[in-house]
């Protein structure tokens, strides 16, 4: 149950933290989901070819976080609406995924090879699993501890002061945007690695949930883990009650996105009552 | 800002003066062109509803359909992939029979004679053949059905077998899995009660856990529920769900359960796990039929059902995997089942 | 309108290239990529009739960017309109054409008004952003019109995941036979002279815009912050539940599982490309339909023609809104 739990958890929220920094710097990404599936591709691809998938992992990352860079920086640089972008990256990725899946291997489906490097077991996982969690951990400290958070804190809240301060805009939400890119990276590498294969679309949505866990989670780390694991417990009670109740299977479907729905609303009425404007 | 507007208007008025010249370019070599071709070109079109990769059942179809067109010189056969939204099948396959130069469309799916049936009141000289889908009485569109619940009832005879046998990982309790990427109307009308039937005629008394993925991509979800399923006391699994097959998959390695593959032969995707397969011999029946519509011998207007006794429907029984694998005796219930169905 | 001229060349011209690139025979599917709307009467009317559904998503979106919000709820509220005339079309008691399409069309903008207009107000009631929520509500809204198209309204004879047809008497005439053009091509052009009207002739619009660009500002101008929170957010939603009938009244006739998907992100992609100008969103409409028309015409049978229309589709969205390309009156986004 807590495997479970953990395994579906543990990508959302690397993305959700992500995506948090680059909130932070006042420049959400929200291309956090096709993000993941680029980070799957690359991770799988790598760990093929360099028989390890502590490399997959890192070549995962590296590959979404490069994307951001480019594509981020042309957008900061133009002036364009960061969000369209986001939404472009959404649309841009899976299709040059699928394009380079088919030129690399004839098909734009399901990888699957037997020479892949890793034992099916449970726990056959550690290094790519503790490269993740030491991700989890950076970011965390650099939220909430280090200077580097507090420059990029700043240029969310008052771009202005800031940069008066002396800090540079485009470096400072470069630099947040691509950390958001690195983690998403990771957490498509976690999906691929668990299921030793890469299947199309394998983040499934999962970068929106992510998204959605930063705004719940109120912008602060502890509460952005707290959101995931609600989100994750929403998914598990779903699947568990599949195999019991027998209503109609769409409605499960939909039983997440209600969840988010509904926390954030409730999570507004509390934060509201608290200190009327 | 009026300027603007007139400059506005004037742009419009040329573009769509642009556009009717194209109109007029584009028809009129197209007419010259075909005059001048060969009468005898044989055009094929054949539709995939979804994409061919991770697809058995599309796979095969292009498959045979392009076999059956390498025979012929005058024969060429174009594969076009529709995605798997429903609501653009219709358009997509009217556009095909817009271009008039296909002389036979090819597609495969229970839902396609429906669609088919209504684009050829509007394009009446399109021929068509539907794999997979019943409809009789179209002088225009020829249909064969594979018949589902038999296929689901081999995998679930197969799979009552397992369950109640005392194979490695097979627990005790009677409790068996069926993992679909949504619902549909095969999948409820057939194939969830063949499954049942077959299980509960190999081993009175097994529970069915029959759950949904929500889509045929999301293979984490599919391990997920595959995991839930297995800790449920379940023991074979028969993953119908695209790409989510995989997860399912994963899932039965890590934790010791078996799975049955469906439409295709599996053994090799994870031997002594994956024990059992169904297939559907889809692409020798695409290329017979596609070869008899070639040769004018094809009764379109009519439709066929085949099963196990014509041999288009089978349990891969004779895989070294499945040998290696599965204990005599069983092997021998299920074969002994088989050729009562055969009769 | 020279930025858009910019826009458009540079749209093609990537378009032109990733074809080339990705096809074995460049030549033959350049140009069937440029001629692909006009090879024959179907698919020129496949290509109007994509692109008037285009207008009227694109145009209410163009009215949320004015007033300064943005919804990312497209996909469900497309769906969620034309399943809610659709309802409306199979449950209740059989009525004549002249009364039953305009209550259909109502049904459908009030569904989608509700849907976006709850987001608008949690933006005002409790800073949710709208972005987030709007995508959020979509995601369950899709699959509660799968589920209603799946189960209670589901045609049992059917092998499709469809509904029943709607009567007969409450289609749109065909304009174009055997193309799916129908009389929503006049739809459309009342949206699009509607909302020029509304933007820039009355005081409604006059504040919406106001308050797009200056939300502060206009506060102080005695604009209400709870109305124009809602009301932009609210009039693409609307607009978004009417394409969603104007789908199933001109295209379709029927509900099946997923029938409208796509729109909502095209229209996005419109809106973006017309910028500023509800007149502008003619001319976008046509350009995304016409790339649209022409991928699939040129890689008929090859199979990247999706992965083509998706990278495409993106690139659109990234250059779009690249000030470099854009003159500064034209500035908004």
């Amino acid at each position: 149950m807590i495997q479970s739990l953990l395994q579906y958890t543990l990508p959302i929220l690397l993305a959700s933290f992500g995506g948090l920094v680059s909130d932070l710097a006042g420049t959400l990404n929200i291309a956090l989901e096709s993000l993941i599936l680029l980070g799957a591709f690359v991770t799988y691809v790598v760990s093929i070819h360099a028989q390890s998938p502590l490399a997959g992992i890192m070549a995962g990352s590296l590959a979404s976080g490069a994307v951001v860079l480019v594509f981020y920086t042309l957008a900061l640089k133009g002036r364009a609406n960061i969000f369209v972008t986001g939404l472009g990256l959404n649309l841009l990725i899976p299709g040059a995924v699928a394009t380079a899946s088919s030129l690399m291997y004839g098909t734009r489906g399901v990888l699957r090879f037997d020479n892949f490097p890793l034992q099916p077991t449970v726990l056959s996982v550690p290094l790519p699993l503790l490269f993740s969690y030491a991700m989890l951990a950076c970011i965390w400290y650099l939220i909430s501890a280090s200077s580097a958070g507090l420059r990029i804190r700043a240029m969310g809240l008052h771009p202005h002061v800031a940069q008066i301060r002396g800090v540079s805009p485009f470096r400072t939400r470069i630099a947040a945007l691509v950390i958001s890119g690195l983690a998403c990276g990771a957490a498509g590498g976690l999906l691929v690695l668990s299921l030793r294969a890469y299947v199309p679309n394998v983040s499934a949505g999962r970068g929106w949930i992510a998204l959605a866990a930063i705004y719940l989670g109120k912008r602060r780390p502890w509460g952005v883990l707290a959101a995931t694991v609600l989100f994750g417990a929403a998914e598990l009670a779903a699947n568990i009650a599949q195999g019991m109740f027998a209503l109609p299977s769409p409605l499960f479907m939909a039983l997440p996105y209600v969840a988010a729905v509904t926390a954030l609303i409730i999570q507004g009425l509390i934060s509201h009552r608290k200190k009327p404007s | 800002m009026k300027f603007s507007g007139i400059t506005l208007k004037g742009r419009m008025i040329a573009f769509l003066a642009m556009l009717t010249i194209m109109v007029l370019a584009a028809e009129t070599p197209a007419a010259a062109g075909r005059a001048e071709e060969p009468q005898q070109r044989y055009r094929i079109a054949v539709f995939i509803p979804g994409v061919t990769a991770g697809s058995p059942i599309y796979d095969m179809l292009a498959r045979g359909a392009q076999r059956a067109a390498d025979e012929f010189d005058h024969v060429t056969a174009n594969i076009i992939e529709g995605g798997t939204n429903q609501g653009e099948w219709t358009g997509k396959i009217s556009s095909i029979a817009a271009q008039g130069d296909h002389d036979l469309i090819v597609t495969s799916n229970p839902a396609m004679p429906e669609i088919v049936n209504e684009i050829s009141q509007r394009f009446t000289t399109q021929k068509f053949i539907v794999m997979d889908g019943h409809l009789e009485g179209n002088p225009n569109i020829y249909t064969l059905r594979y018949d589902q619940y038999q296929q689901a009832y081999l995998a679930g005879y197969f799979a009552g077998l397992v369950t109640a046998s005392s194979m490695d990982h097979s627990r005790s309790g009677l409790r068996i899995g069926l993992i679909a990427g949504q619902e549909y109307p095969d999948m409820n009308r057939s194939i969830l009660p063949g499954y049942r039937d077959g299980a509960q005629d190999a081993a009175p008394g097994t529970a069915v856990d029959f759950r949904v993925v929500g889509n045929w991509y999301d293979a984490s979800k599919g391990k997920e529920l595959a995991r839930e399923m297995i800790s449920a006391g379940a023991d074979v699994l028969l993953p119908i769900s695209g790409g989510a097959n995989y997860g399912v998959l994963e899932a039965a390695i890590e934790h010791n359960a078996y799975v049955i593959w469906y439409d295709t032969s599996g053994y090799y995707k994870a031997p002594g796990v994956v024990i059992g397969s169904t297939e559907l011999l889809q692409d020798e029946a695409t290329y017979m039929k596609v070869k008899a519509a070639v040769l004018g011998e094809l009764p379109f207007g009519s439709a066929e059902t085949v099963g196990v006794e014509e041999g288009f429907v089978r349990f891969v029984s004779d895989d070294p995997l499945f040998e290696a694998h599965v204990p005599e005796e069983v092997r021998n219930r299920m074969m002994e089942r088989i050729s009562q169905m055969q009769q | 309108m020279k930025g858009k001229l910019v826009v458009s060349l540079l749209i093609l011209s990537l378009t032109t290239l990733l074809l080339a690139l990705l096809s074995p025979e460049p030549a033959e599917t350049i140009v069937r990529f440029f001629t692909g709307p006009f090879r024959n009467i179907y698919a020129f009317g496949s290509f109007l009739s994509s692109a008037l559904l285009l207008v009227i998503a694109g145009t209410g979106i163009s009215i949320c960017f004015r007033g300064g919000q943005f919804n990312l709820g497209g996909e469900g509220q497309v769906y969620s309109g034309a399943a809610a005339s659709l309802t409306a079309a199979l449950l209740l008691p059989l009525m004549p054409g002249f009364i039953a399409k305009p209550l259909l069309i109502a049904a459908a903008m009030i569904t989608g008004f509700l849907i976006a207009a709850l987001s608008g107000w949690l933006r005002h009631r409790f800073s949710i952003h709208e972005l987030i929520s709007s995508y959020l509500t979509s995601g369950a809204l899709v699959f509660f019109c799968d589920f209603l198209i799946s189960g209670p309204l589901r045609d049992e004879e059917s092998f499709l995941i469809a509904t029943q047809r709607i009567p007969g008497a409450y289609t749109l005439a065909q304009l174009l036979p055997p193309s799916p053009l129908h009389s929503g091509i006049f739809i459309a052009a009342a949206v699009a002279a509607a909302s020029h009207i509304f933007l820039h002739r009355s005081v409604w619009g006059y504040r919406l815009r106001m308050f797009g660009e200056q939300s502060t500002f206009a506060r102080f101008g005695g604009i209400s912050p709870r109305t124009y929170r809602i009301m932009p957010i609210g009039i693409s939603g609307a607009l978004y539940g009417l394409a969603g009938a104007v789908a199933l009244l001109g295209i379709h006739y029927r509900g099946i599982q997923g029938f409208t998907a796509g729109l909502g992100w095209n229209g996005i992609a419109v809106a973006l490309i017309a910028g500023t100008s509800p007149v502008m969103t003619l001319y976008a409409a046509l350009l995304v339909a016409y790339i649209e028309i022409g991928i699939s015409s040129a890689m008929a049978g090859a199979a990247v023609t999706y992965d083509l229309g998706l990278i495409v589709r993106g690139a659109i969205l990234i250059v779009v809104t690249l000030k470099v390309l854009k003159r500064k009156q034209e500035e908004l986004l």
